[in-house]
């Protein structure tokens, strides 16, 4: 294999590219709110970094992780931005990306978990859901939802643990791979 | 512990319940409680996530993106980041004699009483939230020529584009200029500082002394009395939330919180002692809630108690 030429393989065409982009979007915007503290430039300056990375793709030496690339860059950008630096031509060097290799999947775990209770959050029974968003999102009490949504107390404690218990299902292969991952950091 | 064990710890993790005292949990519990945690954990996070454009759309935006040129794009979210500016002036809007002069005849103005929040439109198509006890002043020849106004209280604009006609917000002795953008200015007679944040795109803040243009995501600061200014990262939703009636205070005096409330819910609050006006609160005050409501949340959390008198509300020490 001609390592120079190497396209990854989500950068190949069009549509492996846009499944990358959605697979890895929310990721990255969290990423960037680390540093910038608005919804709209964390976006902005995600597109960017992902228009970047397709334009350059031809001279990106990636071989395996992309994403932890991705996930760098985006962070490399927000902190130029912060700074106003205004190098937004300069991707990261692959080779001199030094914290790469020092803790390749658990360095975005924060944010990767919270993507995957959000979109759990959304798959939740739609009762169940609109209880447990009052709750975790908006800090209401039991008492305020109650109220709020015409339902007993009982109702939010009830729903309160069926989505806490279905969450948890839905992360379980989730949790199991940050587990072993802390668990194999551990002993190395 | 059973199957209940999720109720249980959801209403503990939400402050509706306490530890339950001596659980003994066999290993597979322990898993579930350390996720539920984590889950419980996460929750500033997630809601970061829910607030963001979906990842369908957000492809939507770029793909059109994806054949041009770099330097295209970037002029082009330069461009698009002026359109979605957003400001915050807080501050007090005394205005010198020659100012007041200047108002005479040819202004006219727009106020939302106490207890209210008005929604208007300019003639230059420019949209303007104004916050309770607040006064929006301008020239009656307002128009695509002259896009100078008067604030004094809090409002969030929505400005037409226009390249050529800046529009100024004047609040005391500062002045905001912009081309075009949606930003919030706040500025009450009886605040000692002019409170600026800029939540998207670019802006000048101007005081007698000095000139600064603000990133997106800062709050600059300016004392009235000693002309300092100073620059800070804020979260800026803590500023522009008072639309849509709820305010965010964050480790904020019970006095600035008081003001508030007596502009929302028109009612004079007084302090049994001065100290008590320097504790903090942080927390969500939703104007949608009766008084009595947002009053007893305040003093579940807080050191103090409410009394309510004849025609003022009296804040004491618990």
């Amino acid at each position: 294999m001609a390592v120079s030429k190497y396209i990854h393989q989500s950068l190949e065409n069009r549509s492996s590219f846009e499944a990358f982009f959605k697979r890895n979007y929310h990721l990255s915007c969290l990423v960037a709110l680390r540093y910038v503290r608005n919804e709209q430039e964390a976006e902005d300056i995600v597109q960017e970094t992902f228009l970047h990375l397709w334009q350059k793709r031809a001279d990106l030496k990636i071989q395996k992780n992309l994403k932890n690339y991705l996930l760098h860059a985006v962070k490399n950008r927000s902190i130029n931005y912060l700074h106003r630096g205004k190098h937004f031509d300069d991707l990261p060097d692959s080779n001199l990306l030094t914290n790469l290799n020092e803790d390749p999947d658990e360095a975005f775990s924060e944010e990767e978990l919270a993507v995957q209770i959000a979109s759990s959050i959304d798959a939740l029974p739609n009762q169940c859901k609109k209880i447990f968003l009052l709750a975790y999102n908006d800090h209401l009490t039991y008492d305020q939802i109650a109220s709020t949504l015409n339902l007993s107390k009982n109702t939010i404690k009830t729903q309160m643990g069926i989505a806490y218990k279905i969450l948890r299902e839905r992360l379980r292969n989730y949790f199991i791979n940050l587990f072993a991952l802390s668990f194999r950091r551990l002993f190395k | 512990m059973g199957q209940d064990k999720w109720e249980t710890w959801a209403s503990v993790l939400h402050g509706e319940a306490t530890e339950p005292e001596g659980a003994h949990m066999d290993a597979e519990s322990e898993k579930d409680l350390k996720a539920a945690h984590r889950i419980f954990n996460a929750r500033e996070k997630v809601g970061l996530v829910m607030k963001l454009k979906s990842p369908d759309d957000a492809w939507t935006e770029i793909k059109g993106n994806l054949y041009s040129s770099h330097t295209r794009w970037i002029e082009f979210s330069k461009y698009a980041a002026i359109f979605l500016l957003s400001l915050l002036i807080t501050g007090s809007a005394f205005w010198s004699i020659n100012s007041r002069q200047k108002l005479d005849d040819q202004f006219a103005s727009i106020s939302a009483p106490n207890g209210q929040i008005t929604n208007v439109t300019l003639f230059d198509g420019t949209n303007v939230w104004l916050n309770a006890g607040s006064t929006l002043t301008y020239k009656q020849s307002f128009n695509n020529d002259n896009r100078e106004v008067i604030l004094e209280g809090e409002a969030l604009f929505n400005v037409t584009k226009n390249e050529k006609i800046p529009f100024i917000v004047h609040a005391g002795d500062a002045q905001v200029k912009v081309f075009g953008t949606q930003f919030n200015v706040k500025a009450y007679r009886n605040d000692m500082k002019i409170e600026t944040v800029l939540i998207e795109g670019e802006v000048q803040f101007s005081s007698n002394q000095q000139s600064v243009m603000m990133n997106p995501g800062e709050l600059v600061l300016f004392e009235k009395s000693s002309g300092n200014l100073v620059r800070n990262r804020v979260n800026t939703e803590e500023y522009t939330s008072w639309k849509g009636g709820k305010i965010y205070f964050n480790n904020e005096t019970l006095h600035s919180l008081a003001q508030q409330l007596e502009r929302w819910y028109e009612v004079k609050i007084s302090f049994q002692d001065e100290r008590i006006k320097s504790f903090r609160f942080s927390g969500v005050i939703n104007k949608e809630r009766s008084l009595e409501y947002t009053l007893n949340i305040i003093e579940e959390i807080n050191k103090i108690k409410f009394e309510f008198n004849q025609d003022y509300v009296l804040v004491k020490e618990k």
